[in-house]
């Protein structure tokens, strides 16, 4: 932590530090809005084909031409997108939470949280065109 | 005499030896002996050389603080026979984690104290106030400081952050605790300042609600609230500055 | 402040100096952490098998068919207890962080480990057909 000088009165000082608020809050958000989408994904994935499956109707719970029923709906684009988007920001931004409290890493946090935007925005390029195999 | 085993962590640093366990058998003087009282039983009658610290043995000064048993605790604050189970022992007793030791039970409380003077731990009055200005004992502001204002700076709250011991440059939850005492108090004029320390990225968005540091305090703080508390303080903050933007 | 490793290490050495907790609060912490490292890891390769898409319809199915196999799905099941405790105890979180039931955490963590243990056990059940069909 830098000294701080503490000859001048705290009234007169101007303390302009504030720097977590917006990780630390759009964690709770993004963990707020993943309730909801991941519980979704789970289901649509593992459980509504159940019974199919179960019954024999259908051979597997997921295949390419399921997936790409699905993908045929509006909604599931931009489920599947948003889902994909915000786990990855919530994921990584814990990871930044975990390495800001690990002497090596905090030393070098621009370069650190600049190497998370990276590998997170290129895992959502690369998601996304693999997303988009099932739609074009 | 039935006797009590107290197992104490030594060691110096300055004179490079190793840390290790050393078995002390004390004699149970007297039902209501705490640690600190074997301690110094200890120090009289068997090893001069055993360092700790400790002033007024009432759980006022909070200088006796110390492991014992792996838990925190204040060693005058702690019944001996307690600690023991009822049976003969051994009670472990180590320095504070977290802090450099210098010996045997004795820490370095340097860090502790640089965080709490980083939040400007003395009110700072508004300009007009005459002096004396009271909080009325029964008032709602005087209800939520009151409990928070009880702290003896004894560190065990430090020692018990499993955040401060990953990062020592974490403010800690006695320094925050502190913080949230004057920003609640309406004659202190630097709330906003004091916000703007805590909101820092060492500060605040560190504490991940452990609640160690309320389960050990030996004066009761609910130290964990008061720093939810101002991290909601810093939410309408922020939220407020957000909406005035876009306007 | 001279700050020497050296005169930390003398009580840094094991995991029992290091943390004083092993409290419901300390364990809800440490057991977010672990669940939070382990679904980004399940993240990467959960798009990587998705990507294998792009290799072709056919490619997908059989890399699909094998991850459905007996094997996998109770693998599943793990992933599903690791999702529903971070999110269980992420609604516990955000609680405090609204100022709620601070009082109650200890409550609270294990509320989260029982609908944890109840839910999985539920998914679990409907899954057994999955885990033992020929």
């Amino acid at each position: 932590m830098k000294p701080r000088d503490m000859s001048a009165p705290l009234m007169s000082r101007q303390e302009k530090i504030i720097t977590g608020f917006w990780p630390w809050f759009l964690q709770r958000v993004s963990g707020f809005l993943l309730i909801f989408l991941v519980g979704v994904h789970i289901w649509m994935t593992h459980f509504s084909g159940l019974g199919d499956v179960v019954r024999g109707h259908q051979e597997e719970l997921v295949l390419f031409e399921i997936v790409k029923q699905r993908l045929a709906q509006g909604l599931f684009i931009f489920i599947d997108f948003s889902l994909l988007a915000l786990v990855l920001y919530h994921g990584l931004n814990g990871m930044r939470n975990i390495l800001l409290e690990w002497g090596p890493a905090a030393r070098h946090a621009a370069g650190m949280t600049a190497g998370l935007w990276l590998l997170g925005v290129g895992t959502f390029i690369y998601g996304a065109w693999a997303l988009l195999a099932f739609i074009l | 005499m039935d006797t009590i085993t107290l197992s104490v962590r030594r060691g110096s640093p300055e004179q490079n030896t190793t840390a290790y366990w050393q078995e002390f058998d004390v004699p149970i003087v007297e039902e209501t002996m705490s640690v600190l009282d074997a301690l110094i039983w200890v120090q009289r009658n068997v090893d001069p050389s055993l360092a700790f610290r400790r002033a007024c043995r009432v759980g006022m000064c909070g200088t006796c603080g110390t492991v014992i048993n792996g838990r925190e605790g204040l060693a005058c604050g702690t019944l001996l026979g307690a600690a023991a189970g009822n049976g003969s022992g051994p009670v472990r007793v180590q320095p504070l984690r977290h802090l450099p030791v210098i010996r045997d039970l004795v820490t370095d409380p340097g860090v502790f104290f640089d965080h709490l003077r980083g939040v400007d731990p003395s009110l700072t009055p508004g300009p007009g106030l005459q002096e004396p200005v009271v909080l009325s004992p029964d008032s709602r502001e005087r209800q939520t400081v009151n409990p928070h204002r009880e702290c003896i700076y004894c560190g065990l709250c430090y020692s018990a952050c499993s955040v401060a011991g990953l990062d020592s440059g974490f403010l800690g939850p006695a320094a925050l605790n502190r913080a949230f005492a004057l920003v609640s108090d309406s004659r202190d004029a630097a709330g906003k300042q004091r916000l703007q320390i805590v909101a820092s990225e060492q500060g605040l968005w560190r504490c991940h609600t452990i609640f160690e540091c309320t389960a050990v305090c030996p004066k009761g703080i609910p130290i964990t609230r008061a720093i939810q508390g101002l991290k909601r303080k810093v939410i309408v903050d922020r939220l407020k500055n957000l909406f005035r933007l876009g306007r | 402040m001279a700050f020497s490793l050296r005169a930390l290490s003398l009580h840094a050495g094991n995991f029992q100096d290091r943390y004083s907790g092993t409290r419901s609060g300390w364990w809800a912490w440490f057991l977010q952490r672990l669940t939070g490292v382990a679904l980004v890891g399940y993240l990467f390769l959960h798009i990587a098998v998705i990507s294998t898409a792009r290799a072709g319809a056919d490619t997908f199915d059989t890399v699909l068919i094998i991850l459905q196999k007996p094997f996998f799905v109770v693998l599943d099941l793990f992933l599903i207890a690791a999702v529903l405790y971070h999110a269980l105890n992420g609604v516990r979180v955000l609680l405090f962080d609204a100022g709620i039931a601070i009082k109650q955490q200890a409550l609270l963590f294990w509320v989260c480990m029982l609908l944890t243990a109840v839910i999985t056990g539920v998914a679990g059940y409907f899954s057994l057909p999955l885990i033992f069909r020929e």
